[in-house]
């Protein structure tokens, strides 16, 4: 009957989350099958874990495991994508705001173009960030998760959190305001 | 602030993640400075985008239910066909099917300190009874340009109407309600198979943006102004999407 109760804890704690853990593999496996499989490994350790759980957030605490479980399963099989982003390179960024990426035409074309980007442009450009960026991202804008919460998920301070999307949003618009800018300008 | 860190703390500030000190900073900082503002636009104009048209993968259903899928009582031993291989492992020697597992209903409900709880009251009970009396519109229509003159012809002003559909709202139709003493406009969308109602109705003019969400039995709430206007949207749907409603009925305004 214990097996029974941890069972139903398990499921009560987890299933209302699962969309999550498998939006977050999804992304960071690009791939539905992988998705699959890195979820499924993910539950088995969430299972394990259950008793070590205190029932305080179980989202995080799901999507922690599932993240940890998918930067393994990079690691394993595409280390490639799991640049290092080095301090200094983010130092950088936070220097002084960043200057528009086109310019030069009236009514803040980037801010336009910014809106104008459909859904298959949107998610190209998610897909061009490396696992570290594209983690933060996904959490911040696709699971409406806060700042404490996603430092819990990727185990690290918040300032790396704060820095890390601003990276990643500087490189979405690079690749997503300076096409269309591009574009605009030649019509 | 230094310059710095100023990057960061607008990408805070647009995440509403400061506290009250540096929110006031970067406020001071944004109202002296236009490069300042555009740059948010900008961002904010990131974020919508991103939020609203990025791909939310979802779980395939039949690969959720593997992962939760109980074993028949007769072969609570023979590992059925179907039961994922990690599951049979940790399942053998119970007997699962004895219980018949019923997810916790997760209409949690708590009142989350709501100050205006009188409204709130009466503006999840408006939604409640449109869902309940089969009289979800009195147009129905997803066009907004037959919504909008609808709604405005009886009304004493002329609530905004979006058309959301790209953005994965689709317009159902227009309701005249009366809430707070007033007569409200209630659009009604659908997205995710989640209604939602969003009231409307005319409010003094102001400054504040904040978007307030709260939870009240059982339905998520969020409660903004926007250009002259007060609104309140209900549904079932998760706080997370219902704030990117939110998010773009402010976004639809006319700049400043």
């Amino acid at each position: 009957m214990d097996s029974d109760n941890k069972r139903a804890r398990f499921e009560t704690n987890v299933s209302p989350h699962v969309d999550a853990a498998y939006n977050l593999a999804r992304w960071l496996t690009r791939n539905e099958h992988d998705a699959q499989d890195v979820v499924q490994e993910a539950m088995l350790r969430a299972f394990r874990f259950l008793d070590g759980f205190r029932g305080a957030d179980a989202r995080s605490w799901l999507l922690k495991i599932v993240r940890n479980t998918c930067f393994t399963w990079l690691r394993n099989n595409r280390p490639n994508e799991m640049v290092e982003i080095f301090p200094n390179q983010l130092n950088d960024l936070e220097v002084d705001l960043p200057p528009p990426f086109c310019s030069g035409l009236p009514d803040d074309p980037e801010a336009l173009a910014l809106r104008r980007n459909t859904a298959a442009q949107i998610d190209n450009a998610l897909s061009t960030l490396s696992a570290p960026l594209l983690e933060v991202v996904v959490l911040r804008e696709l699971e409406g998760l806060s700042y404490k919460e996603i430092a819990s998920v990727i185990d690290a301070p918040i300032g790396t959190v704060m820095s890390r999307l601003a990276r990643a949003r500087a490189d979405l618009r690079r690749t997503l305001a300076g096409s269309q800018c591009v574009l605009g300008a030649r019509k | 602030m230094t310059s710095e860190t100023s990057g960061v703390l607008l990408h805070a500030f647009l995440d509403g993640e400061l506290d009250a000190a540096s929110t006031i900073e970067v406020e001071s900082r944004l109202k002296a400075s236009t490069a300042l503002r555009q740059e948010l636009a900008r961002l904010s104009a990131l974020q919508i985008s991103v939020q609203s048209r990025a791909t939310r993968f979802t779980a395939p259903s039949a690969f959720r239910q593997s992962l939760f899928v109980p074993l028949p009582a007769s072969q609570s031993s023979a590992a059925p066909i179907g039961v994922p291989r990690w599951w049979r492992g940790l399942a053998i020697g119970t007997s699962i099917a004895a219980l018949a597992i019923v997810v916790a209903s997760l209409g949690f409900i708590f009142t989350a300190g709501d100050k205006s709880s009188a409204l709130v009251e009466e503006v999840v009970s408006a939604h409640v009874r449109s869902l309940l009396a089969d009289h979800l519109t009195d147009l129905a229509s997803k066009e907004r340009h037959q919504v909008k003159p609808w709604l405005s012809n009886r009304l004493d002003f002329a609530p905004p109407v979006l058309d959301l559909a790209n953005e994965g709202f689709a317009l159902v139709g227009g309701r005249l309600d009366y809430l707070g003493g007033k007569p409200a406009a209630a659009l009604v969308y659908l997205y995710r198979q989640h209604i939602i109602n969003v009231f409307v109705w005319p409010s003094a003019p102001s400054r504040d943006h904040s978007i307030r969400a709260s939870t009240h039995r059982g339905y998520n709430t969020v409660q903004f102004a926007s250009d002259g206007m007060s609104y309140w949207a209900v549904s079932d749907l998760n706080p997370h999407d219902l704030d990117k409603l939110a998010k773009l009925f402010q976004l639809a305004q006319p700049a400043n």
